[in-house]
This record gives C-alpha cells, sequence and structure tokens, in this order.
C-alpha cells in the first residue's frame, strides 16, 4: 500500500508539474503571437500565400523547435524523444492559443474556408509555438548541467540561438508593408552601410557591451575570430532567415535581385538586433 | 533526496497526450496545405455578389450583401457596386470596397441607397480588385 501511494503521489507531482509547464507554455505562446495575431496582414498572408510554403515553413519550425530544446532549456533532457515532445506539445498549445484569439477577434469564423482557418492557424504557430518553447524551458526551473545562463556553449546551439532571435524579429517586421516601403526608399548607398551598422551592432551588443546573458569574448579570443565565426556567421544566418521569411511571405515575387536584397538587409537590421540579444530576449 | 535519479524520459503521460495533439495538428495543417497546393490549380478570382436583407432606418435603405469569391486565388481591395434602376434609367449608385476576399470565403458588405431598393431594379456587380 505504501507503494501504491507513493505512486500516486508521485504521479500528482508529475500532473501539477505538466499544469505549470502547460501554463507557462501559454503564456509564452501569447506574448510571442499576439503582436502578430493583431497585425492585419498576417491575417491575409495566411489566406494568399502559396500553400506549399506554408506546409514547408510548419516541417522547418518543428526541427528548429526540437534544435532550440536540445542547445536551449533549463530541462536538460535525456532523451532527445523528449526534446521531441517538447517541441510538438509547443506546436499544440501554439496552435490553441491561436484558435481561441483569432475566434475572438473573429478572423476565423464558420463562414471562411478551411483553407483560409488552416493558413491563419498556421502562420501564428511559428511565433507561438517558440514562444511557448522558451517559456517551458526558461521561466523558472532550476538548471542542471547547463552554465548561469542556461544554454550549452556549443557553437551550433549558438549560431540556432541566433537564427531564432532573428526570425522572431524578421517575423514581426516582415509581414508590414513599411518594410517594402522603407527599402525602396534606401539608395543602395544606405543599403550598403546599413549591412556594415547590423554586423557593428551585433558584435558591439554580444560581445562589447556584455549584457546579462550574451556571450563574453574570452580573453584567448582574438577580436578577428570572434567576429569571423559568431558575428560575420550570425548575420549571414540572419540574412538567410530573413530572406527566408521574404520569400515565404511572397514579398520577393516580382523583385530585381537588388530590390530583393535590399529588403533582406532592411529586414535583417531588426533580425540581427534580435540575434545579438536572442540570449536576453529568449 | 539524494537518490540519483534514473537516466529514463521523464516526459509523463499528459506531456504525450499534448504532443501527440502537436503532432496531429502539424499532420494535418501539412498535410492540408500540401493537398490543397496539388489540388487547386491557380486561376484569377471571380467574385459573385448577391443580395441579402435590406433595412430601412431613418429614410435609407441599407442593403446586406454577399459578396463570395468562386474562382482560384485571393482578391484584394474588391469594388462592389449596386445600382437601384427604374428600367433602364439609373436612379442612384452605392459602392463598397472590401480588403479581402480569399477563395471559397464569403464576405458581407452594405449598400446604402435613399430610395427603397424593393420597389426598382437592384443591379449588383463587383466592378473588379487587384491580386494581393
Amino acid at each position: 500500500m505504501a507503494g501504491k501511494d507513493a505512486a500516486v503521489e508521485a504521479d500528482t507531482g508529475s500532473t501539477r508539474e505538466f499544469l505549470v509547464g502547460l501554463g507557462r507554455a501559454f503564456a509564452g505562446a501569447l506574448i510571442f503571437s499576439l503582436p502578430l495575431m493583431m497585425t492585419m496582414e498576417m491575417w491575409s498572408l495566411g489566406v494568399y500565400i502559396d500553400p506549399f510554403r506554408i506546409a514547408l515553413l510548419l516541417l522547418v519550425l518543428l526541427p528548429l523547435l526540437v534544435g532550440l530544446s536540445l542547445f536551449g532549456g533549463i530541462r536538460k533532457n535525456t532523451h532527445i524523444v523528449d526534446d521531441l515532445a517538447d517541441a510538438l506539445m509547443a506546436i499544440a498549445v501554439a496552435a490553441v492559443a491561436a484558435i481561441v484569439v483569432l475566434a475572438m477577434f473573429a478572423e476565423i469564423d464558420p463562414s471562411m474556408s478551411w483553407r483560409e482557418i488552416i493558413g491563419k492557424i498556421a502562420l501564428q504557430i511559428v511565433p507561438g509555438s517558440i514562444g511557448a518553447m522558451l517559456a517551458q524551458n526558461q521561466l523558472g526551473g532550476s538548471a542542471e548541467d547547463t552554465d548561469e545562463y542556461g544554454f550549452s556553449d556549443a557553437y551550433g546551439g549558438e549560431i540556432l540561438l541566433m537564427m531564432v532571435g532573428g526570425l522572431f524579429m524578421s517575423l514581426n517586421i516582415a509581414p508590414t508593408e513599411e518594410i517594402i516601403l522603407i527599402a525602396f526608399k534606401m539608395s543602395t548607398w544606405q543599403d550598403i552601410a546599413l549591412a556594415f551598422l547590423s554586423l557593428g551592432l551585433m558584435h558591439i551588443v554580444v560581445y562589447v557591451v556584455e549584457f546579462r546573458g550574451t556571450h563574453a569574448q574570452h580573453p584567448e579570443e582574438s577580436f578577428f575570430s570572434v567576429f569571423a565565426r559568431f558575428t560575420v556567421v550570425g548575420y549571414a544566418a540572419v540574412l538567410l532567415v530573413s530572406l527566408y521569411i521574404l520569400w515565404t511571405f511572397g514579398r520577393l515575387e516580382g523583385l530585381s535581385l537588388e530590390q530583393a536584397l535590399s529588403l533582406a538587409v532592411v529586414l535583417s537590421f531588426p533580425g540581427a538586433i534580435g540575434a545579438a540579444l536572442a540570449r536576453l530576449i529568449l | 533526496m539524494a537518490r540519483k535519479k534514473p537516466v529514463q524520459s521523464r516526459t509523463s503521460f499528459w506531456e504525450w497526450g499534448a504532443a501527440a495533439l502537436g503532432a496531429a495538428i502539424l499532420v494535418f495543417a501539412i498535410g492540408y496545405m500540401a493537398w490543397y497546393g496539388l489540388t487547386h490549380t491557380s486561376g484569377p478570382p471571380v467574385i459573385v455578389v448577391e443580395r441579402a436583407e435590406s433595412v430601412r432606418l431613418d429614410g435609407s435603405y441599407v442593403v446586406k450583401v454577399l459578396v463570395r469569391n468562386k474562382g482560384r486565388s485571393t482578391a484584394a481591395a474588391v469594388e462592389i457596386e449596386g445600382a437601384l434602376k427604374d428600367g433602364e434609367e439609373s436612379l442612384e449608385t452605392s459602392a463598397a470596397t472590401l480588403d479581402y476576399v480569399p477563395e471559397n470565403s464569403e464576405r458581407e458588405a452594405y449598400l446604402q441607397f435613399s430610395r427603397d431598393p424593393d420597389k426598382f431594379d437592384l443591379k449588383l456587380r463587383a466592378v473588379g480588385g487587384s491580386a494581393p
């Protein structure tokens, strides 16, 4: 009997833990996706962008979330299946949050086609699940086997984290019309200057100013080594993420290479700041 | 508790339930989008305008119209026009613009007239729109 009681106790303990985790996940999903759920362009993008690109975005999302769970996170999972479970749970939480909020905003209702409803929800799952994932991993709890910031120091993990930080900022800005207007108004020289400014700011924020949670430069690492390995690679990753998001949203259609790059550079500016501060905001 | 935890999956039963739901949502959304992309050829939007109920208020008449897109792509900035006609003579026109009418979806618009639309011939049409 005593053994059974202990088992029940352990079970209610894990149920409580699950509910707390679920609550955190919803909070994270909402804080990351609410700005986008209240952005008009996101509703229409869900409707008219290529269904294959929406499907691909969701396909890419899963390994990204698993990667976040692997490299970030308080909970040090012993099995990759636990990371997968965390990622899938984040997707479920983000989808439920999107359905509830969009239905309340009258942005999804039964008169709409399935294509419209699923498209709108699918796009919101992306920021929502990233938020849910990070909240499950980051808020509260105790750290074991991670460094003092809760992240492992693996190089791949660092670049992945920068990409997610860039993705989060880019996602918030890419749907807006303003990004196109800004890019069209800027001259090529301003584009180039903005790219250098992004690189410089990124490096300063991460390695010079040393915000809490950012990567401090080890004394034995030369400036050039850190700049080349982290800042340049990070910026390139952000640029690619920006191009991918712009392509997904159909923003590159009919543009010349110069205009497309200009858009990507403009979007990568907030993306670079997001990447640099990824450890702080994520 | 100094006891060392055994190395095992620490995902609880409930969490697996939520994960299964997430997997189902992901598979469904990806599958639906891929299926939709494969089975729906793209083409121009086709806007169909239908009259619904009308209301009289303070001497003017408001006609609710249902705007459906039966075409193969989303139409943006869709302009709807209603003309009240007495035979060949056009008495008055009213217009409305809808931001988006997605394919296979329905939107509502309102047209306002000073004459009773039930007493005359109300001609509804979609003037045009843009690709989003």
